[in-house]
């Protein structure tokens, strides 16, 4: 006699779905159809191969390439090793085709070097700031506005940035130095709430974090992470940190305003 | 619009990225499988997704898997939609002809716990199953992956694709009812004769 059980409460049985009596019920009939559990074993057997189909490993490489490429987002190691090389060629005022693959072997070895002792140095802890400053400012670059309050007036900005209870020095503005204010943000850095200014200068953009820090007054040492120039420095109780793609003298001049400004 | 220091999104370098990713990698890429049914579009999906979620990591609220799996699935989703744009939707007999280069070996029985015509119904039932789940739409894997590898309830299943518990289970009994009849059929002919 044939069985009028739909091929749906089979199914629904094997996925585990009947409530508890149609389970019981189920199961009941199930013992005494041939029909049935012939196609329950089916199902069963169907649903072994579509696990193993379905059930592919990632490629081992593809954890670490997801890594690179982001890492290689961040750092856009192209544009800045360019703009390097291109600077180098241009003081050696020598623009022929020898002097730039000079220049960009300098440059690889440069950078293996200081790629290599960042991965296999212990970096001291104005190394860590470093770093984070470098990753914040890269970070920054992906949202959808490197500031939180696009304002020119360094006064107002000022006042922003004390309403959140964050210290900046009196002067913020530089535009008739070159270094056009933006805005800024609220950032974290080395654990601490830090104000961060935004500037423009030339086709660059220099953010400078900036939090309370009790120390003598110092003037700026510079470093380079992740591909960027940093600075830092301290003056009238705030530690400063400078971050750009621009060069290091450019980093220079404008802690040289802001200390001599503020 | 601007945020107050307390509201400010947790700030992750991307090591720490990465390591909050990494578990959730093989399930991503099997879904990612799943729905596009191409080894080299699935990695650039999941590579794809990770820079979406690294992005959007501020929007993060509760567990990681989910929320990255719902990108992945929005990521194959437009993939999916620019292949039909462009009308690079993949035929049964593409699909044939796919699985002759790269993928051979998995037609070979893989150990001697069956007898040869064991081995070879077993390896045709495969075929049958990697050729249907070629050509069925996406929809309808993506149900299958979720019941199957992913072992959800049909009403997690609902709430993951936004259909009701009903859809989920019609497409389930259509896609397995499709895969019974080819294997009923494969099974009629002599196995030798499928591969």
């Amino acid at each position: 006699m044939p069985c009028n059980i739909p091929m749906e409460r089979i199914f629904e049985y094997a996925d585990d779905e009947l409530n508890p009596l149609d389970k019981v019920d189920f199961e009941r009939h199930l013992a005494g159809c041939d029909t049935c559990r012939s196609h329950f074993d089916m199902v069963q057997r169907m649903r072994a191969d579509i696990t193993a189909e379905l059930s592919v490993e990632a490629p081992p490489y593809l954890g670490r390439k997801i890594a690179n490429t982001l890492e290689r987002e961040l750092n856009q190691e192209v544009l800045a090793g360019s703009r390097v090389a291109q600077s180098l060629v241009q003081r050696l005022g020598q623009g022929n085709a020898w002097a730039q693959i000079a220049a960009v072997i300098v440059l690889t070895a440069g950078i293996t070097l200081a790629s290599s002792l960042a991965f296999f140095g212990r970096p001291d802890q104005k190394e860590s700031v470093a770093q984070e400053v470098a990753s914040a400012y890269r970070r920054a670059l992906f949202q959808d506005s490197v500031v939180a309050l696009a304002d020119t007036d360094g006064a107002r900005l000022r006042q922003w940035f004390q309403q959140k209870s964050l210290a900046v020095p009196a002067t913020l503005s530089f535009s008739q130095d070159g270094f056009a204010l933006r805005g800024g943000r609220l950032d974290f850095v080395d654990g601490k709430k830090a104000a961060a200014l935004v500037y423009g200068h030339e086709s660059h953009q220099i953010d400078v974090f900036i939090w309370p820090e009790t120390h003598a007054e110092q003037k700026p040492e510079f470093k380079t992470s992740k591909n960027l120039n940093v600075a830092y420095w301290f003056q009238n109780g705030l530690e400063f940190w400078a971050v750009s793609d621009a060069s290091a003298e450019e980093l220079q001049h404008l802690s040289a305003l802001m200390m001599t400004k503020s | 619009m601007i945020v107050t220091i307390d509201q400010l999104p947790i700030m992750l370098t991307p090591d720490d990225f990465h390591r909050l990713a990494e578990p959730s990698l093989a399930p991503a890429y099997r879904l990612a499988y799943a729905l596009l049914r191409s080894k080299s579009d699935a990695e650039d999906a999941v590579q794809d997704s990770y820079i979406r979620a690294f992005r959007a990591v501020g929007q993060l609220r509760d567990e990681f898997r989910p929320w990255f799996m719902a990108i992945v699935r929005n990521v194959c989703y437009r993939q999916l939609q620019q292949r039909q744009r462009t009308n690079s939707l993949i035929s049964l007999e593409d699909a044939i002809v796919r699985h002759q280069g790269e993928d051979d070996q998995d037609w070979q029985p893989t150990s001697g716990e069956r007898n040869p015509e064991e081995a070879l119904i077993a390896a045709s039932n495969r075929m049958v199953v990697r050729r249907l789940l070629d050509c069925m739409p996406s929809a309808f894997r993506e149900v299958l992956f979720l019941r199957e590898i992913e072992d959800r309830s049909y009403q997690e299943i609902a709430e993951i694709i936004g259909k009701p518990r009903g859809t989920v289970m019609s497409r389930l009994a259509r896609a397995r009812r499709e895969l019974l009849k080819r294997y009923r059929r494969e099974q009629a002919r002599d196995p030798r004769d499928a591969l």
